[in-house]
């Protein structure tokens, strides 16, 4: 049978059906991811850049910026502008995982 | 912290439904639904979810996005779905979960007060012990003179007014990691120095020691009582 690949109840990891599962009429938006990416990822970005602000007044004026674990072996490695620089990269990540997802999802509403 | 969870899902029904047109390939009567509901498992179901479908068209053979459904097949699917029901079983784990942390912490106050009454009797034995010893009774010592402090036993010998006369023992474990060995007790008489030494009994019901009428100070706090084959610890 062509669905009998959802006998296999388990499915841990990522979920091969997640475009063909319908819901309700909601399902057949394409925008919710590209705004729940694009709010991460510009979150994300304002983080980077509140933290790199952070951490220069600290530098400069002498003050503490308390660091998790990870930020501090990222400053230690290099400076404000890696731990800065990896916070950007990850929030346009995010972002541009919304918009692409949102235009496949177009994509796939179109194709005959 | 780590935990493991799976989300599994339940399958509810299959059904034909050849009225409705494959938005795909534009032919009816080859396609169904298959509804399901997604549910966490952690050791067993918890926590479901909504219930949603997948349409297959046997024509094209092709599952239909969700983006492409149409409103006809949306139709079909909500009268569908008001007929499911969620199996009882799937919120199992709701029951279960607080059922089994209540059960965890009343195990752990239920021990913590068993633990509690007896060291608490324990203690009371000890003190009677002090008060009234009998020749035999062998208390477990943590001796200090203020800078060493060593771990060692006194046996009783025999008492007279005020006086308990007790046999130190020969054993003295320096090292905290003998604690185990500490607990057991020597009994025959070559542990046991062979002249008893003299404490005030009174001294000791006070200040829960034995001091030694020696310069500089020397003392020995009583740990527990071994008396009868039976060990009962203070702490
Ligand atoms: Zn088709």
């Amino acid at each position: 049978m062509a669905l009998e690949e959802n006998k296999n109840r388990k499915m841990q990891f990522g979920n091969p059906y997640a475009d063909y599962e319908y819901y309700g009429k909601h399902s057949k938006r394409t925008w919710p991811s590209m705004v729940v990416g694009l709010l991460f990822g510009i979150g994300l970005c304002y983080f980077a850049w509140y933290r790199w602000h952070e951490i220069n007044m600290a530098e400069v004026m002498g003050g503490t910026v308390s660091l998790t674990s990870i930020e501090w072996i990222l400053y230690k490695v290099g400076g404000k502008w890696i731990l800065s620089g990896i916070l950007f990269l990850c929030g346009v990540g995010f972002a541009y995982l919304g918009v692409h997802n949102y235009r496949r999802l177009e994509k796939m509403k179109v194709e005959g | 912290m780590f935990f493991y969870y799976q989300i599994r899902n339940h399958p509810h029904k299959t059904v034909a439904v050849p009225e409705i047109t494959c938005p795909l390939c534009h032919t009816a009567g080859h396609m169904e639904m298959n509804f399901m509901q997604k549910y966490a498992w952690v050791f067993g179901p918890i926590a479901p979810s909504g219930k949603f479908a997948m349409a297959f068209c046997d024509h094209c053979k092709n599952h239909v996005p969700a983006v492409r459904w149409t409103d006809e097949m949306d139709t079909v699917f909500q009268l569908h779905k008001r007929e499911l029901k969620t199996p009882r079983r799937l919120y199992r784990g709701l029951i279960v979960f607080p059922l089994a942390m209540v059960a965890i912490v009343g195990a752990i106050i239920l021990v913590t007060k068993v633990k509690g009454n007896k060291q608490q009797g324990n203690q009371a034995l000890v003190k009677e012990a002090i008060a009234h010893p009998r020749k035999g009774d062998i208390f477990q010592i943590n001796q200090s003179d203020g800078t060493n402090t060593n771990y060692t036993y006194f046996k009783v010998a025999s008492t007279r007014g005020d006086s308990i006369y007790m046999y130190p023992s020969t054993v003295h474990l320096t090292d905290m990691k003998d604690m185990k060995q500490w607990d057991e007790i020597p009994v025959a008489d070559d542990a046991y120095e062979k002249t008893p030494i003299a404490f005030s009994i009174k001294q000791a019901q006070t200040s829960d020691m034995f001091m030694y009428n020696t310069q500089p100070t020397q003392y020995g706090i009583v740990w527990s009582l071994y008396r009868d084959g039976q060990l009962y610890k203070k702490y």
